[in-house]
């Protein structure tokens, strides 16, 4: 599922992305890597917010659903 | 000599640990991206060590315009030639900070890390074991306070250790993996597989070394239960989020202008501040002018009516312009800014911007250079070029003085508070008008992605917030005796003397012999009087507001001195009660009152007429109503300085984030056509009510 629809306060493992862009290679960067456990702290009508390698991060709401997730 | 690169991931530390070392001021804030240049300084404790503090970036591949900057810098690639990296990692999210780490290791230069944070990492009751992961990595770490100065004498201690001894970071095994692998990739498809790897056996290294050194504290392990999640859950509430900023921001301004703080009836502290300032003054002015009583006319006449009547009607608003700035710092000290970013993202994207062009468009309220540049860590080149030129529509510290001195004479009848709230929609309305047409007609639209890093929110320590304040003090007080006095001293001679001046005709004509000639015969007044028609339409086609205008492009402030120096001082109501209220009946009638009797609405026009005139001072200037007549064009004016070209340092600025002179050459017509359409309409439209 995308991490767009996850619930405030799930915990999902992060299995890919859709796209390349560098925007994509930016998430790697900061921590999207596969396997890895993100936590969603919120939701706002702009997008989530997260918690990703102890690091509090806001995504806008069409990058989040460009991560896709497993439990 | 030692050079040293400061590099890190945004808002670790960076800046406030070149403070630090430099002893220099630079703006430290608690949102990532606040530093978007490069700046050198000398390390006070040994003057051989020279210090570049650099942007913020997650990785040596770059993302955002500012982070070219770091990588190039790092990877030697600028021609800066770095002997030493200082990497700063903070302590807090230490896997994330590790990855650039790995970074920087892999292209071989000599490194310390200073492990930055450590006060909130003992809060969170995190244990890291700093010999352990130094022995993994091959690399001096110094655990350190940047914000307290602990751990200061250490770090300096570490790099001149590895700038003699030139040792270079352990080379992991991984970093040949790694090379094996990109040098393998040819095609597109195979270097993202590429990428995904590296990313995933950096990660996976870190992990590694992490595991067997960090132990998390309680406090970082539960989230939703720290000081910052309890505060986030109501600041970026989906349906509190916006209204709360709106009362931040509207708090804001009541501190700074209300005068009817709180509802209490009394002034805020800024309005506060200004009176005390400007009787202070007075009694300055006073003193001076007694002094040089005796001296020839053009020295008193160059002194008080230029000089001192310039200057001073600067410096009487500058206690606004203070509040609003230690207001601002406390603001970005405190974690603030990077969550109003996100919550208005949706909203600015609907105008064509994105949320994080609510960054330079807040601190344009302060300043546009500074705000200008920080448009350099938006996403894409269309949010950047747009978000720069709006921003020059912000209400400045600099221009506040304009607003004030119209709102206390063409509207002291009017509820103040309002009226600054006015000029604030205004520019905003202004700036979204703006963006959404540009969008529409200039720049390709691309949707720009919202990421950004939500800081700990950090209470503000006084001293931060003093020295921000202190140094704005400074830096207007530099202002103000540098281009402020230059343009004084100009304006006073421009409009004191013309060609006649030193052809020796005014020295004949004047019975006293003077030189000087009278103000509407002078160099400035032919120079306004030529491009004064083109602002007919908007209610101020006059000279005196037209060169007004122009050396407002010096400064915004220079609107005010002009205005001082050109215009005898408003009469007030009270002034003309006073006034007339020492005469008897027969005088009144004399000068012109029906029947003798005093009527406060006829007495402004029968004592500029009758008083200044033709009976007394022949002196006497006219006044700003005199040239500016009505509300509608003195509001026109108010507004067309607020969004026509800005000062010349903005417009440098413009310049800089915009590369050529052709988009900066745009971005002021925009600006300028902006400026006299909306000028216009508020003249006509406000003529009509
Ligand atoms: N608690 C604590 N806060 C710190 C420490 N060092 C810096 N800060 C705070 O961290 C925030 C960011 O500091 P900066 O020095 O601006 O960070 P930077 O790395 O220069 O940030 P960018 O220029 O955006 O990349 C500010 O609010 C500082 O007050 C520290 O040792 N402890
Ligand atoms: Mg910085």
């Amino acid at each position: 599922m995308a991490l767009s629809m996850a619930q405030s306060g799930e915990i999902k493992t992060v299995k890919r992305f859709i796209g390349k862009e560098e925007v994509i290679t930016r998430l790697r960067e900061m921590g999207f890597v596969p396997g890895e456990k993100v936590q969603v702290v919120g939701h706002n009508p702009s997008g989530l917010i997260l918690m990703v390698k102890g690091v509090k991060l806001a995504l806008d709401r069409n990058l989040a659903s460009r991560i896709i997730v497993c439990d | 000599m030692i050079k040293v690169a400061l590099a890190g991931n945004p808002n670790c530390g960076k800046t406030t640990l070149f403070n630090d070392l430099t002893g220099s001021k630079q703006h430290v804030g608690n949102w990532p991206g606040v530093t978007v240049d490069k700046k050198e300084g000398t390390c006070k404790k040994n003057k051989e060590i020279k210090i570049l503090d650099l942007p913020g970036t997650y990785s040596l591949s770059p993302y955002s315009a500012e982070e070219i900057v770091a990588g190039e810098t790092i990877t030697n690639k600028n021609g800066e030639n770095i002997d030493v990296v200082l990497n700063i990692i903070d302590g807090t999210s230490i896997e994330r900070n590790l990855y650039l780490t790995l970074q920087i290791m892999e292209t071989g230069i000599p490194m310390v890390i200073a492990l930055n944070m450590m006060d909130e990492v003992e809060a969170q009751g995190t244990k890291i074991d700093v010999d352990k992961i130094s022995e993994e990595l091959g690399v001096t770490i110094v655990p350190m306070v940047a914000r307290s100065g602990k751990g200061l004498a250490e770090v300096v201690k570490a790099i001149e250790e590895v700038a003699a001894s030139k040792s270079t970071p352990k080379n992991l095994p991984i970093f040949g993996e790694i090379k094996n692998i990109e040098l393998n990739a040819k095609s597109d498809e195979e270097k993202e597989e590429a990428e995904i790897s590296v990313a995933d056996i950096r990660y996976k290294t870190i992990d590694d070394i992490v595991s067997k050194t960090v132990k998390k504290g309680k406090a970082a392990t539960e989230v939703k239960n720290t000081k910052s999640d309890k505060i986030d859950k109501i600041l970026t509430n989906r349906f509190l989020g916006i209204p709360i900023f709106l009362v931040i921001m509207f708090a804001m301004y009541a501190c700074t202008f209300s005068e009817n703080f709180l509802w209490l009836g009394i002034n805020s502290p800024g309005m506060w501040l200004a009176g005390v300032v400007e009787s202070a003054w007075e009694w300055v002015v006073e003193g001076i002018a007694g002094l040089i009583e005796g001296a020839s006319p053009w020295i008193y006449a160059l002194v008080v009516d230029g000089i001192l009547a310039g200057i001073g009607a600067v410096l009487g608003f500058m206690p606004l312009v203070l509040v609003l700035y230690l207001l601002m710092s406390f603001l970005e000290d405190s974690g603030y800014m990077a969550r109003v970013a996100f919550i208005l993202d949706r909203l600015f994207r609907k105008f064509g911007l994105s949320g994080r062009s609510f960054i330079p468009l807040l601190m344009g309220i302060g300043c546009g250079v500074p705000a200008i540049m920080a448009t350099r860590t938006l996403e894409k080149e269309k949010d950047r070029k747009i978000t720069a030129i709006i921003t020059a529509f912000m209400p400045c510290g600099a221009k506040l003085p304009i607003f004030a001195m119209f709102f206390s004479t063409m509207f002291a009848d009017d509820n103040q508070t309002l009226l600054n709230y006015s000029i604030y929609l205004v520019s905003i309305v202004v700036a979204i008008v703006v963006s959404l047409i540009l969008n529409k007609l200039v720049y390709k639209s691309e949707a720009s992605n919202f990421i950004m890093e939500l800081p700990q929110y950090r209470v503000p320590t006084a001293k931060s917030v003093l020295i921000h304040g202190w140094e704005k003090v400074k830096g207007l007080g530099k202002k103000a005796g540098t281009v402020i006095l230059f343009s004084t001293i100009l304006i006073w001679f421009l409009s004191s003397f013309n060609l006649d001046s030193f052809n020796g005709k005014n020295k004949e004509a004047n019975e006293d012999g003077c030189i000087m000639c009278e103000m509407d015969d002078s160099f400035l007044a032919s120079a306004g009087e030529v491009i004064a028609p083109i602002f007919k339409p908007l209610g101020f086609g006059e000279w005196r507001p037209t060169v007004g205008v122009i050396t407002g492009w010096i400064a915004k402030e220079n609107v005010v001195v002009t205005f001082a120096q050109l215009y005898e001082e408003d009469v007030t109501q009270e002034y003309l009660d006073e006034y007339f209220g020492a005469m008897d009946g027969s005088e009144l009638e004399e000068l012109g009152f029906e029947g003798g009797e005093y009527d406060p609405e006829a007495a402004y026009d029968i004592y500029v007429e009758g008083t200044l005139f033709e009976g007394g001072d022949e002196n006497a200037l006219p006044t700003m109503k005199d040239d500016i007549k009505t509300k509608a064009a003195a509001y026109a004016y108010m507004v067309f300085n607020l969004l026509c070209m800005p000062c010349f340092a903005a417009v440098g600025a413009l310049k800089r984030e915009l590369k050529t002179w052709k988009a900066t050459g745009f971005a002021v017509g925009v600006q300028m056509l902006t400026a006299y359409v909306v000028a216009l309409l508020v003249n006509v439209i406000g003529g009509l009510l």
